[in-house]
This record gives structure tokens, C-alpha cells and sequence, in this order.
């Protein structure tokens, strides 16, 4: 089977050059590229076919049950080619709703027999990506589809502008693989042979994605000679932060385990409020920074030399907050990223359940139906791997929209526990709403 | 919509999809579609069955369409893929203005 990648991204945002250097660099594959008519790409030696978008709803123009009429025709003419084909690239206008091109792979057999879908790239720019997301659907369902993500143009902007756009890419498409990038610079491998939409690889995914949510979205451990020091912040997305301090033994991973645990607890405790000039104490309790005037700075004493935990209810880098020594930023020897506990403000968003336990299977497929059914133009992507009663293999799972393709695949290992976890990206996605429809599937 | 657990026992039989759990009536309105219209062998024909959630959409519904260079044409039947049956195909596309092709020779049984 041929492997398709499609190419998503909003003009300037480098697809071209994307292209341009997929086919001019030397991999001695032979690949098709399917371009939208207003394309620039011509390389020798290559097949390059204009393509003019036709949308073809089957159904009262339901964006659920449209596919591209254009996309079917062509496939099926290379799909008789004597020379064969290593590869197809389809790239899409920038406007373009990445679900009418997934759904055609999604619609037929006979297609499905000749080729696989194997990702959806997503080009970003980096520059303009705020102002793309906040005028444009289509911006944020390219990101939504994405496989991969390349956030590109970094060259063009600063690297806290570069987290924060990361961070706000993450809260709608939590399980795309994300690239920086300048001038489209990027391994093959990267954007061929993803997988993406590969049943077996359907639960490759950043398991921060999968984990626990916490009420702190940073968390690092600095290594302290007993003094002062000073912690500064500047303005940020909130007036205030809560933040909790505590000495840890040591970095062993069970040390730092049971700080983050102490830390949990003091979050939902009574908070002290620090104001700029207060010190901060490793008490291990709850300690409220406000912020009256930036930059605010707050002296952090530690009378024993020793490992320090400091857990932030924001990443430290949305406040462009440091820890310092006199005037030298200290680096913290261990960090993680913690998966908050909120909501974002974007209404496309990535729903992660992780339940261990069988389903019943008349249930689930009860549920699946009717949610396509009253959800399916907003579920862009699901995936996910499942245990039913009375069946010793797994359920693979993917779906665009209300189309899907589900299977069993390999049987339980002995010893491994029978669970299961689907992945929703969608637009206004109900987290407790899915949670709880999904637990009453469970035997 | 076709169940989402496929049904059919796994320690027995072959993985079929949900998407297409019944691969081979799917083939075989194809090719009474294809006898039926004189197709060529460069038209693409897709048969799906669609649950689709617009309130002015039947439950489940068969589309089948014909992608040709230059046109593409589509019937549907308020029914699931799996009762679509060849005069039911050979109706719609008669009742669609297309002249009827008699004796359409039935290449699965050829």
C-alpha cells in the first residue's frame, strides 16, 4: 500500500518550501504530489498533479460525510500506474478543512486496498499563529488533525513567545508530535511514515497527555547552599501564583514523587499571601505571590543547604519568572511539565481517558453510535485501544468524524492489565460528559 | 452506522474492519453499479453507509456514488449497505433517467 501524508498549514506558513525540499532532497523515493491549483511546485523527475479541491458531501452538505471527489479520481489513476509509487503527498489550500481529505481514506475499500493514510502534517507560522487561530476555524482544525506539528518560522519570533504558542497548540492537539522550525528544515522522517492513523500505533502518544492532572502545571527541584535568594517575576497571564516550596531528599525518583504528592495536598490547602518584598519560605504549604507592579521580586531563604522542590500553578515561563543567586539565573536539576487541571481558553481541545476494567461491548457500541451521531461534526480525531468482555484481544481503534475503522488485534499479555484509553480531539469537547458515558460502558 | 465492536467472534475469524463489515455485498453493488451504468474502468465507485447527524437525515443511509473525469453522481438508499439488493440498485438507477441496460451480465458469477 501506498503511504499518503498530507500537507495542512495556512499560506505562508511554508508548505511550499516543505515540498520544494521533500522532492528535491536526494532519497531516491518516487513520490506523486496532489497540489492545490494556486501551487508553485515543479520538480523534475517527479510527478506533480494540480488538483482543483471538490468537496463532495453525501449528505445535505454535512461536513461529517464530505469527501474530495477530485482526490478519489486521482488516486485511482496512480494507483494503475506501471511505475509504481513510493509515496503521495496531497497538500491542501490554506483554508482547507483537513476532513474531507482524511474521510476519503475513510470512505471506500477499494481505495483502502491501494493506499494508507499515513499522517497529517500540520505547517505552522510561527509569527502569525495567534492571529490565525483567533480569525480563522480552519486554523485550528489543522491543528486539531495534525499528526505532526511544525512550528515553523521560529527565527521570527521570541523564545517565550515560541513556549507560549507551544503551550496553546498543546491545550488543542495534545497528541501531536511538535517540531520547531526554521525555513520548513526538517528530517524526512519526520513527516513521512508517521503512522499517524496506523491502528497498530494508534496510542503513540505523549503519555504527559495520558497522565494524572495536577493543580500545579510546573514543578523543579534546585540544588541550594543555604542563603537568599531572589525569585523574579514579570507580567504574565494573572495577577497572581500560587506556588509551594518544600526541601526534598534527594532526586531519586521516589523523593521527588513524594514531594509532588506533599505538594498536591498543600494546593488545596489555605494559602499565604506573599506580596513583592515578602520571603518565601520551604515550608511546604500553600504561598499566594500577587503582583502590584512588575518586575515583583521575592526573596527565597533556605537556611540549610540541600535539594529544594518548588511546584508553580503556571509554568514559570509564562511570568518569565527566574530563581536567582545574586544577579546569575540558577537552573533547576530536575523540572517536569505537569498536566493542569483547567480548562483552556481555546474551544478545540484533546479529551484523554485511561480506565482500567473490561466494557461491555453492546454498551460501548450503544454509546460510539450515539455519539457520533449527535457529535460527529465536532469529534475531529479519535483513537484509543479497548478491552471487551468475553474477548482476549484488543480493540484498536481510529476515527475521523463519524467515520471510523476499529479492529482486534493482539491478543492480552499474560500479566497485562486489561484496560483501556480513547483519545478525543474535537471543537467544545464535554471532558465530564465523555468520562462519564464511557465509564457506563464498563462490565 | 456499522457496530463499532466488530462482530464477529476474534479467536475465529479474520479482522474486518467496522468500516466495512461486509466487504463482499459491498463489492458486489459495485459491480452491478458498474453493469447497470456501462462504466469504464476508469470511474470509481463508493458504497458507504452513512449514520449521519443531521436531524434531516434518515438513521442509516447507503450512498453509493460514481466518480467519473467530469461529473459525479450519487444515489442513496435508506437502508443499511447490507440490504441494498441488485433490482433495488437497478430501480435507482433507472428512476434516475438513466436508460436501463437489460441483462447486465453478473461478473461475480461469471
Amino acid at each position: 500500500m501506498i503511504p499518503v501524508t498530507v500537507l495542512t498549514g495556512f499560506l505562508g506558513s511554508g508548505k511550499t518550501t516543505l515540498l520544494n525540499r521533500i522532492l528535491t532532497e536526494q532519497h531516491g523515493k518516487k513520490i506523486a504530489v496532489i497540489e492545490n491549483e494556486f501551487g508553485e511546485v515543479g520538480v523534475d523527475n517527479q510527478l506533480v498533479i494540480q488538483a482543483e479541491e471538490e468537496l463532495f458531501e453525501m449528505n445535505n452538505g454535512c461536513i461529517c460525510c464530505t469527501v474530495r471527489g477530485d482526490l478519489i479520481r486521482i488516486l485511482n489513476r496512480l494507483a494503475k500506474r506501471k511505475d509504481p509509487l513510493d509515496a503521495v503527498l496531497i497538500e491542501t489550500t490554506g483554508l482547507a478543512d483537513p476532513g474531507p481529505v482524511a474521510q476519503t481514506f475513510f470512505t471506500d475499500g477499494d481505495l483502502r486496498d491501494k493506499f494508507r493514510l499515513d499522517g497529517i502534517v500540520t505547517l505552522v507560522d510561527a509569527k502569525h499563529l495567534a492571529q490565525h487561530i483567533d480569525n480563522a476555524p480552519e486554523a485550528k482544525e489543522q491543528i486539531a488533525f495534525a499528526d505532526t506539528i511544525l512550528l515553523n518560522k521560529t527565527d521570527l519570533v521570541s523564545p517565550a513567545e515560541l513556549d507560549a504558542m507551544e503551550s496553546r497548540i498543546r491545550s488543542m492537539n495534545a497528541v501531536a508530535k511538535l517540531h520547531r522550525t526554521r525555513n520548513a528544515e526538517i528530517a524526512l522522517d519526520r513527516v513521512l511514515g508517521l503512522g499517524g492513523f496506523n491502528l497498530d500505533r494508534a496510542l503513540e502518544v505523549d503519555p504527559q497527555f495520558l497522565e494524572p492532572e495536577y493543580p500545579f502545571e510546573w514543578g523543579g527541584a534546585y540544588e541550594l547552599p543555604a542563603g537568599t535568594f531572589t525569585l523574579t517575576v514579570n507580567e504574565g497571564p494573572d495577577p497572581s501564583m500560587d506556588v509551594v516550596l518544600l526541601p526534598v531528599k534527594s532526586l531519586s525518583e521516589s523523593d521527588l514523587a513524594a514531594a509532588r504528592e506533599a505538594a498536591v495536598l498543600a494546593f488545596s490547602d489555605w494559602e499565604t499571601i506573599l506580596k513583592a518584598g515578602d520571603t518565601l519560605l520551604p515550608s511546604g504549604t500553600l504561598q499566594r505571590l500577587v503582583f502590584s507592579a512588575f518586575p515583583a521580586e521575592f526573596a527565597v531563604r533556605v537556611a540549610r543547604a540541600g535539594h529544594y522542590a518548588l511546584f508553580t500553578q503556571h509554568h514559570p515561563e509564562e511570568f518569565n519568572a527566574t530563581l536567582k543567586a545574586s544577579a546569575e539565573g540558577l537552573k533547576p536539576a530536575w523540572s517536569h511539565v505537569f498536566k493542569p487541571d483547567h480548562e483552556h481558553d481555546d474551544e478545540v481541545s484533546s479529551v484523554g481517558i485511561t480506565t482500567p476494567g473490561d466494557l461491555d461491548g453492546k454498551r460501548l457500541n450503544e454509546w460510539i453510535s450515539e455519539l457520533l451521531r449527535t457529535k460527529g461534526n465536532d469529534i475531529f480525531r479519535m483513537k484509543g485501544v479497548l478491552a471487551i468482555r468475553g474477548s482476549n484481544k484488543r480493540i484498536v481503534f481510529q476515527g475521523v468524524h463519524m467515520l471510523f475503522d476499529a479492529k482486534f488485534d493482539r491478543e492480552w499479555r499474560p500479566g497485562e492489565a486489561r484496560s483501556n484509553t480513547l483519545i478525543f480531539i474535537g471543537r467544545s469537547l464535554d471532558r465530564e460528559q465523555l468520562n462519564a458515558g464511557f465509564r457506563a460502558c464498563l462490565a | 452506522m456499522p457496530n463499532f465492536v466488530p462482530s464477529f467472534d476474534p479467536d475465529d475469524s479474520p479482522p474486518a474492519g467496522a468500516l466495512d463489515p461486509t466487504p463482499a455485498h459491498a463489492v458486489a453493488v459495485k459491480q452491478w453499479t458498474r453493469d447497470f451504468l456501462r462504466l469504464s474502468d476508469d470511474a470509481v465507485v463508493t458504497v458507504i453507509e452513512l449514520a449521519c447527524a443531521d436531524p434531516r437525515c434518515p438513521l442509516v443511509e447507503t450512498v453509493i456514488a460514481v466518480f467519473e473525469e467530469g461529473r459525479t453522481r450519487q444515489w442513496k438508499f435508506t437502508r443499511p449497505k447490507a440490504a441494498i439488493t441488485k433490482v433495488m440498485v437497478q430501480q435507482a438507477l433507472t428512476a434516475s433517467g438513466l436508460p436501463p441496460v437489460l441483462n447486465a451480465p453478473d461478473r461475480r458469477s461469471a
